[in-house]
């Protein structure tokens, strides 16, 4: 099977990073990518932004055009549902019964939707927000809509909240924390993104435990907690998460938890398979413990560190990680990991929506947050890769100049 | 459409037509212009999206905002008077017939 090549699974960011960086990097041979999803693969990050606005269009998110694909030999295979893999064939098959033979293969296979359990989560007008179909099936159902909830105060939920209080619609927020997006922001964020949303009218509900989606005539009526508060909704919006699609790597026996374990290359436990993207667990070296992340600087970063180990470099992924957010006029990114850290530093007025929050864990700077505030963003990006720790007394002064210790 | 010429650091050059109202990052990468990473796509976080813009045509576009302005001092190639981060530039008819040019990296 000389002519078998490198096969992706998977269309999303990872998998498109994983195909360009082969090219870049010098491989001529044959290479296919498969696409569980209909059309060019696309930008992820403005469904819950400009496209649920409506300020852009389809055409607007495609990635790279078809032209490219061609120039580059990226053989696309869209709708291209795998079904199961054999690592010991090098083959793996398709939900309509083509078999395909592979030398090299990369899973970039991503995340799917955790589901809300909870009686009455079958409504109609219950949505999720993940792939384009349902940013298609959101963006219409929300024009008819008045009063719509959001379960869940993560990144999703937010911009979501945004995008419906900015078309005037009544907004309810119920999140499960104490604080917004708990998973990924400190208190000083979440208390400013808080005070942001209430701002522009969207009612938080903080500690909010969904106990039951009310139908009525087999729709959506509203959602009640269960201290017994009831709040009436034409449509739901769940966004709790993601869970990392394993099932293929777990049926062809790959090793596997909460995500398919990778090394510092991106090398799973077979040979010939590397993983990359919120697919992929690894030990992250800067932080030293295993993570799994689910971001586009990982998707994309990681990819061509895959692409890397295909063709036989050895480059390992110890990459800062960053993501970002951005909600009515504010812009907030973070840069490295805050879980466990013990201290806040708050550079800037936290009151004015624009400072950084320094995050440290034993003295050591692990994470940034900053709020409309980019060129601190950059700088904390360097500073944790190079592994300097500003003193807490010169992060928090916004006079001293940050990129003297670079 | 509006008619974009890049020309990479090394030399190559694409000629790429895009609707306006997309930006200027936005017209290179679906059309494969590798000197622009656009590692955010589109939002202004991520300073790889750097180029030069072309001197004749810089009066027909807005300044850059405070947000691109500091990031601009984030970009891995050296600043210039002509640097602009290509997510921030919105194509209109007035822009037809320009040529950007990349810097040598993005990152």
């Amino acid at each position: 099977m000389t002519d078998a090549g490198i096969v992706i699974v998977g269309g999303g960011h990872a998998g498109l990073s994983i195909a360009e960086a082969l090219r870049r990097k010098g491989y001529e041979g044959r290479l296919q990518l498969l696409n569980a999803e209909a059309g060019l693969p696309y930008q992820r990050p403005p469904l819950s932004k400009q496209f649920l606005k409506g300020e852009w269009d389809e055409a607007r998110l495609v990635q790279r055009n078809a032209g490219f694909y061609t120039k580059q030999r990226i053989e696309r295979l869209s709708s291209a549902k795998v079904i199961s893999i054999d690592p010991a064939q090098h083959t793996l098959s398709l939900e309509n019964g083509a078999q395909l033979h592979w030398q090299k293969l990369a899973l970039a296979m991503g995340s799917r939707l955790r589901r809300l359990a909870v009686p009455g989560s079958d409504a109609r007008g219950v949505y999720y927000l993940h792939s384009l179909h349902h940013a298609l099936a959101l963006r219409e159902a929300m024009t008819k809509a008045r009063r719509i909830v959001v379960i869940g105060g993560g990144f999703i939920g937010l911009e979501a909240a945004c995008a419906f209080a900015s078309a005037g619609k009544q907004v309810t927020l119920l999140d499960r924390a104490d604080t917004l997006l708990s998973r990924s922001a400190s208190t000083p964020v979440a208390s400013y993104l808080q005070q942001l949303h209430s701002g522009k009218g969207v009612q938080i509900e903080n500690r909010a435990r969904v106990t039951e989606i009310a139908v009525s005539n087999a729709e959506v009526s509203g959602v009640r907690l269960d201290d017994g508060q009831f709040f009436a909704a034409d449509i739901v919006l769940v966004g709790i998460g993601v869970e990392p699609e394993v099932a293929l790597a777990e049926m062809a026996g790959l090793a596997c938890s909460d995500g398919v374990q990778v090394d510092a290359y991106c090398l799973t436990s077979h040979p010939d398979i590397v993983a990359a993207g919120d697919i992929a667990r690894f030990h992250h070296p800067l932080y030293n413990r295993s993570v799994r992340l689910e971001s586009i600087q990982n998707a994309v970063e990681q990819g061509k560190h895959a692409a890397g180990t295909l063709l036989g470099m050895r480059d390992e992924y110890r990459a800062v990680p960053w993501f970002w957010s951005d909600q009515y006029d504010t812009k907030l990114q973070i840069a490295g990991l805050s879980a466990d850290h013990d201290l806040e530093v708050i550079r800037g007025d936290e009151h004015s929506g624009r400072f950084s929050v320094f995050c440290y864990a034993q003295k050591q700077l692990v994470a940034v947050e900053t709020l409309n505030a980019p060129a601190d963003h950059m700088i904390a990006r360097r500073l944790i890769q190079a592994g300097v720790s500003p003193k807490p007394d010169d992060a928090a002064n916004p006079d001293f100049d940050l990129r003297s210790l670079l | 459409m509006v008619k974009i010429t890049y020309v990479e650091a090394d030399g190559r050059r694409y000629e790429v037509e895009a609707p306006e109202g997309w930006s200027l990052m936005e017209a290179a990468f679906q059309n494969g212009v590798e000197g622009i990473e656009a590692e955010c796509g589109g939002a202004c976080n991520c300073a790889t999206c750097h180029v030069y813009f072309d001197e004749r045509y810089i009066d027909k576009v807005p300044q850059p905002s405070a947000t691109e302005d500091e990031m601009l001092e984030c970009t891995a190639a050296e600043r210039r008077s002509n640097s602009r981060l290509s997510c921030q530039i919105e194509l209109t008819s007035e822009l037809d017939g320009m040529v950007i040019n990349l810097p040598d990296t993005q990152i």
